[in-house]
This record gives C-alpha cells, sequence and structure tokens, in this order.
C-alpha cells in the first residue's frame, strides 16, 4: 500500500498506483463538490496598481469571503460534521453568529485544500507514479486528507465500536468503502507521522 | 386597553449585570470523535497551540478517554478563533464559559 516517507532532501513522498492516484483524485474532486465554493477566479491586475506595487493587496473583486455566511447548520451529514456549532444547545444565537462570520471562510480553505490536492495529482493521474510534497505541500495534503476521511467516516457511520469490515458479506459493496476509507487512514497515519 | 405596553409593576434589578465579571474566562472544548486520528490529533494540538509532546499527548488522551478536553482559556474572542482554527483542521470544538 502506498505510503508517505520523508526523503532525505526533506521533502515528503509517495508513490502511487494508478489505482490509487485515480481513487483520490476522485475522493478529493467529491469534496470539492460537496464544500460548494467555485473555483478562485484570477483578478484582473489594474495597472495603477501594479506600477506602484500593491498587486499583492487584497482585491476587492472578492466580496462571497466577506460576505455574511449562513447561520444554520447545513443539511448534509458530511457538512454538518466539518462545519459543527461552535456553541452548545443552550446558545443558539452564538453558534448562529460564529457560523454567519466563519462558515464561508472555513469552506474556502477547505475547497483550496482539496484543490491543492487535486493539483499535486494531476500529473500521475490515470498513470501512477511518485508524489513529492514540500513542507507547504505536506500541509495541504494532511488538511485535504482528513476532510475526506471525515467525509468517508461520516457516510460509513464510523464509531468507536463499531469496525463492521469483518462481517460484511465478501460481495457487499460496503466492503469497498471501508477498504477505501483504511486507506486514507493509512496515508494520513503515515503522513503524520513523518511530520513529526 | 394597552395591557402590554403598561409598566412592569417590579423593576427588574439593574445590579444583576454588574455582577457578572467582564472578564470571565472562556475556555476551548475538543469532543471525542470516532474519526480523527489520535497521531493527527496530538500534531494538531503541538502545532496550533505550540504544547510540548508531552502535553499535547495528555490532552489528546483526555479527548479519547474522557470524551472531551479544556485545550485553552482565556477571552470569548481568542476561544472563538481556537474554535474556528480547530473547525478548519477537522477536530470537533466548542467554546463556553469557564465552569
Amino acid at each position: 500500500m502506498a505510503t508517505f516517507r520523508r526523503s532525505r532532501n526533506g521533502l515528503f513522498s509517495l508513490t502511487l498506483h494508478v489505482s490509487e492516484a485515480d481513487l483520490l483524485a476522485s475522493l478529493a474532486r467529491e469534496v470539492v463538490e460537496l464544500l460548494g465554493v467555485p473555483e478562485p477566479q484570477a483578478k484582473s491586475v489594474d495597472p495603477l496598481a501594479a506600477e506602484l506595487g500593491l498587486t499583492d493587496l487584497p482585491g476587492f473583486d472578492t466580496p462571497d469571503l466577506f460576505a455574511d455566511g449562513p447561520v444554520v447548520p447545513p443539511e448534509d451529514d458530511v457538512l454538518r460534521r466539518l462545519f459543527p456549532n461552535a456553541y452548545g444547545q443552550d446558545d443558539p444565537e452564538g453558534s448562529a453568529d460564529f457560523r454567519r462570520f466563519t462558515e464561508n471562510g472555513l469552506r474556502a480553505r477547505k475547497a483550496a485544500a482539496a484543490r491543492g490536492m487535486l493539483a499535486t495529482l494531476e500529473p500521475v493521474e490515470g498513470q501512477g507514479g511518485r508524489v513529492q510534497l514540500d513542507a507547504e505541500g505536506a500541509q495541504t495534503w494532511l488538511a485535504a486528507l482528513n476532510d475526506i476521511r471525515l467525509a468517508l467516516g461520516t457516510r460509513l457511520g464510523v464509531s468507536q465500536e463499531n469496525d463492521p469490515y469483518d462481517d460484511l458479506a465478501d460481495d457487499d459493496p460496503e466492503r469497498w468503502a471501508w477498504a477505501v476509507y483504511d486507506f486514507t487512514t493509512h496515508l494520513q497515519e503515515t503522513l503524520v507521522r513523518s511530520l513529526l | 386597553m394597552p395591557v402590554v405596553l403598561t409598566a412592569p409593576t417590579e423593576l427588574e434589578t439593574p445590579e444583576a449585570d454588574l455582577l457578572t465579571t467582564p472578564d470571565t474566562p472562556w475556555v476551548t472544548l475538543v469532543w471525542n470523535d470516532p474519526v480523527n486520528l489520535m497521531s493527527y490529533v496530538t500534531y494538531v494540538f503541538r502545532t496550533h497551540f505550540g504544547y510540548s509532546e508531552a502535553k499535547a499527548e495528555a490532552l489528546m488522551m483526555d479527548v479519547h478517554q474522557k470524551g472531551r478536553a479544556v485545550v485553552s482559556s482565556g477571552s470569548r474572542e481568542a476561544m472563538e478563533r481556537d474554535v474556528e482554527a480547530m473547525h478548519g483542521y477537522g477536530l470537533w470544538a466548542t467554546l463556553q464559559k469557564d465552569e
């Protein structure tokens, strides 16, 4: 099974079989789709700003990040797990305010991580091969893999006690889903270990 | 008859508000969940809060065994930032007034 290793040059490397590369790419795509954050558009550059060296300043053409976010939890189970209430049940107003000011930004960051993972998978999709990540890339993968695991775990109903894999019939389609979950767990575990 | 708009017969005592100290500390709680890996949770506590390996591991074990742990305390604003960061990492976190 593909395993993260830290090489001597400080990079994090992972050699993927074609089926593993394609699987990870499709999982990252599903997360991007689920998050529903439009791909950031290339900013038009104001020539005056460019001359003054101000192009690194945040543009004013991305109002959606600053607009009020939702005040109620998402309906989808996975999204509710990714964006839980910040306050207990005794403070629904606190949770609503927190959500209004944070959910859009969190969604954008999670979508950016999943898209970053997809970008590094692009060269190996359809053929397999080695993925090499620098420190920043490793953080992107760590975040994206974790969101993928939360999504799979939520859909599978993973709980502390139950590991139903052994009870499933050989031809039960759930077997495949559990194998995928275990694969992403292995990747996340070896990535964390190589980061320590 | 303007029943709704009549003044209350008994005035509420404003002192009640003055008794709650404005600087009551708030805490960030992280809750146990069956998906996040123990190694990952420890890693998040070390990198986000800058805790030592021993402290991060002890907090992670508290989360795992007791179901939750207080991972930071401070102003409400600071705790909201911590909770937002924890949600970014995929940890299940909430904030509340220190009990």
